[in-house]
């Protein structure tokens, strides 16, 4: 398989709902294997951005492509990309009425049609990587939430996706959760999949990120190199929203 | 004075430590006559005054009589159904019994609607060519001969699962926003909820056999039982609506990225969820409409309610209708009673996982 160098390339995207300007003029690529942090103060456009992404939102002008798909208004195109993409949410969104095996499962048995056997030893493969396999046959409600975002984490995996979109996945995490979730992602990181993350943990961000991209009123403000972004706080507005992070 | 109120309150302890006082005491006192007032008469006439056993002519005023019962229960429960095809009844009664048992108790979701699926559409058809007979050398038993307890039983739960598939489809294109289709199923909605059920069900038998032509004298329970479905389809369908607009965005938007089909979304992700969430709801409209089916009896079907008021205005029943409308009541408390019973076992066993 012929094998892109690009994974994700935006083109001047803009969206806007009435007259308020929620993405203006947004152009980013993202290399394969490459780990990008999207960060900025709230409002700024980065979980809508990263929602463009996979098409569960909508945008004006612009033009975004994702492994070699470009977003047409052909569903198929959709269809096409989410099949190759994996997305975590702020809330998890397990399926509350199924087990944890069973949420793994599912999309394996409806949209990829593989047979019960195969679909259980994948999902078990996964929930083994995120180490909760001792909880398969329990419901999400009765997992913390730390456990809840890592079977989150392995549903996404078990899709085998070439790309994996992470909405502020710890943010709905107590203090003591957010490490555990951390260090799975870190795990990923280190074996190589391409990896865009919406977060406010600068800590993580630092360790993770290749890129990171600061978003404010719609409009990328700054994308550079992780280490040049940390080290590098001459531009006003970076060192205004570090100082803004740190202080919470 | 007060100490003798305080050793009272001390035995009382098991009143989850009320404080009792004298105020409290004779408030208890004045409401256990005026019970024991009501109650012992009544219990003096429903048993231990009551004629159980025996001849109508042993019948008194002072006691029911509980043997108009035992001498019309064949009537109560089959209508006029003759003696030597009553068979049929009851082997539809234990069908649509098992069925009902099996929705509620198997294990996989997919079994369950096909039974429902079965109950709601096969069933039905079915039930009519037997009970009318004609086929198989059974003998021909026209509607109006149709009846009784039974009929209320299958009658209802044929229309109920029958409206629960209408209902849930109804509500599907009310939320979908398709223009002209959500339109029209809001008017119908509103319409058949505006309406109250006994102007559709004389609506069903006096207008619309000017628009429909008579189907072998039988058309009028087919059209009752359309219209009652249809009712009861409305009403099934708000309460799906519901179910389904308390399920997040995000439970939708998880399917989606993981590459589920919008159908293949609702039907494994978001409609198990609505109906659990409707599922109290359901269950309250069912009890409604199995008690609806009695109000058959206000256009000369003769239901349970039809049945029992023809035999007791037979001469010699003519003084026991209260005995006959009390079994009614009774018959149908135990129902509803059960059936709530089972909606908590049902509920109990969703909130494991809630």
């Amino acid at each position: 398989m012929r094998r892109l160098r690009k994974a994700v390339d935006v083109k001047s995207l803009s969206k806007e709902t009435g007259n308020k300007k929620i993405l203006e003029r947004v152009s980013f690529k993202v290399d394969r294997d490459e780990r990008v942090v999207i960060c900025g103060p709230s409002g700024s456009g980065k979980t809508t951005l990263l929602r463009c992404l996979n098409g569960l939102e909508s945008y004006n002008t612009g033009s975004v492509t994702v492994l070699g798909v470009r977003i047409s208004s052909d569903p198929k195109s959709i269809q096409d990309i989410r099949s190759k993409t994996g997305m975590l949410f702020q809330s998890f969104n397990l399926f509350p009425h199924l087990t944890i095996l069973e949420n793994c499962t599912l999309a394996l048995q409806t949209a990829r049609r593989l047979s019960s056997e195969k679909a259980i030893e994948t999902a078990r493969h996964y929930l083994d990587r995120v180490k909760v396999i001792d909880q398969e046959h329990k419901y999400p409600i009765a997992l913390s939430g730390g456990q809840q975002q890592r079977v989150a984490i392995a549903r996404a995996l078990c899709m085998e996706p070439e790309l994996l979109l992470f909405d502020e996945p710890t943010s709905a995490l107590d203090p003591e959760m957010v490490s555990e979730v951390l260090d799975v992602l870190r795990d990923l990181a280190n074996s190589g999949m391409t990896m865009i993350c919406v977060t406010h943990e600068m800590k993580f961000a630092k360790k993770f990120a290749d890129k990171v991209i600061l978003m404010d009123e719609g409009k990328i403000v700054i994308e550079s190199e992780a280490e040049a972004f940390f080290h590098n706080t001459d531009n006003p507005r970076v060192k205004a929203f570090l100082k803004t992070i740190r202080s919470r | 004075m007060t100490k003798r109120v305080s050793w009272l309150n001390k035995r009382l302890e098991f009143l989850h430590g009320e404080i009792v006082d004298w105020q409290n005491i004779t408030i208890s006192v004045v409401a256990l006559l005026l019970l024991l007032g009501v109650l012992l008469p009544l219990l003096q006439w429903g048993f231990w005054g009551a004629v159980w056993s025996g001849d109508v002519a042993q019948c008194h005023s002072n006691g029911a009589c509980w043997i108009y019962i035992e001498k019309n229960v064949r009537h109560l429960l089959y209508g006029l159904y003759p003696k030597e095809a009553s068979w049929r009844m009851d082997f539809l009664a234990l069908l649509v019994s098992c069925q009902l048992l099996l929705i509620w108790q198997v294990k996989t979701n997919q079994v369950r609607i096909l039974f429902a699926l079965i109950l709601a559409w096969v069933m039905p058809v079915l039930t009519y060519y037997l009970c009318y007979g004609g086929i198989l050398g059974l003998q021909v038993v026209p509607p109006q001969y149709w009846g009784g307890l039974l009929m209320n039983f299958i009658f209802s739960a044929y229309s109920i699962a029958t409206a629960f598939f209408i209902g849930g489809l109804l509500a599907l294109i009310r939320q979908k926003n398709w223009g002209i289709y959500s339109a029209l199923v809001k008017i119908f909605i509103d319409l058949m909820r505006g309406l109250p059920l006994v102007s559709l069900l004389f609506f069903a038998t006096l207008v619309l056999p000017y628009f429909f032509f008579d189907y072998h004298g039988s058309s009028k329970i087919v059209r009752l039982y359309w219209v009652f479905t249809l009712f009861g389809s409305a009403y099934m369908s708000e309460a799906i609506r519901g179910g389904l607009q308390s399920v997040s965005q995000g439970q939708r938007e998880a399917a989606q990225v993981l590459g589920l089909s919008e159908y293949q979304s609702m039907i494994s992700v978001v409609m198990p969820q609505a109906l659990q969430i409707a599922l109290p709801s359901i269950m309250n409209l069912v009890v409604a409409l199995f008690k609806d089916s009695t109000l058959l009896s206000t256009i000369a079907v003769l239901d349970v309610v039809g049945m029992m008021q023809a035999t007791s205005s037979r001469v010699e029943w003519m003084p026991y209708a209260v005995e006959g409308y009390l079994f009614v009541g009774f018959v149908f408390w135990l129902s509803c009673y059960g059936l709530s019973a089972v909606s908590a076992s049902v509920e109990k066993k969703i909130k494991v996982y809630r």
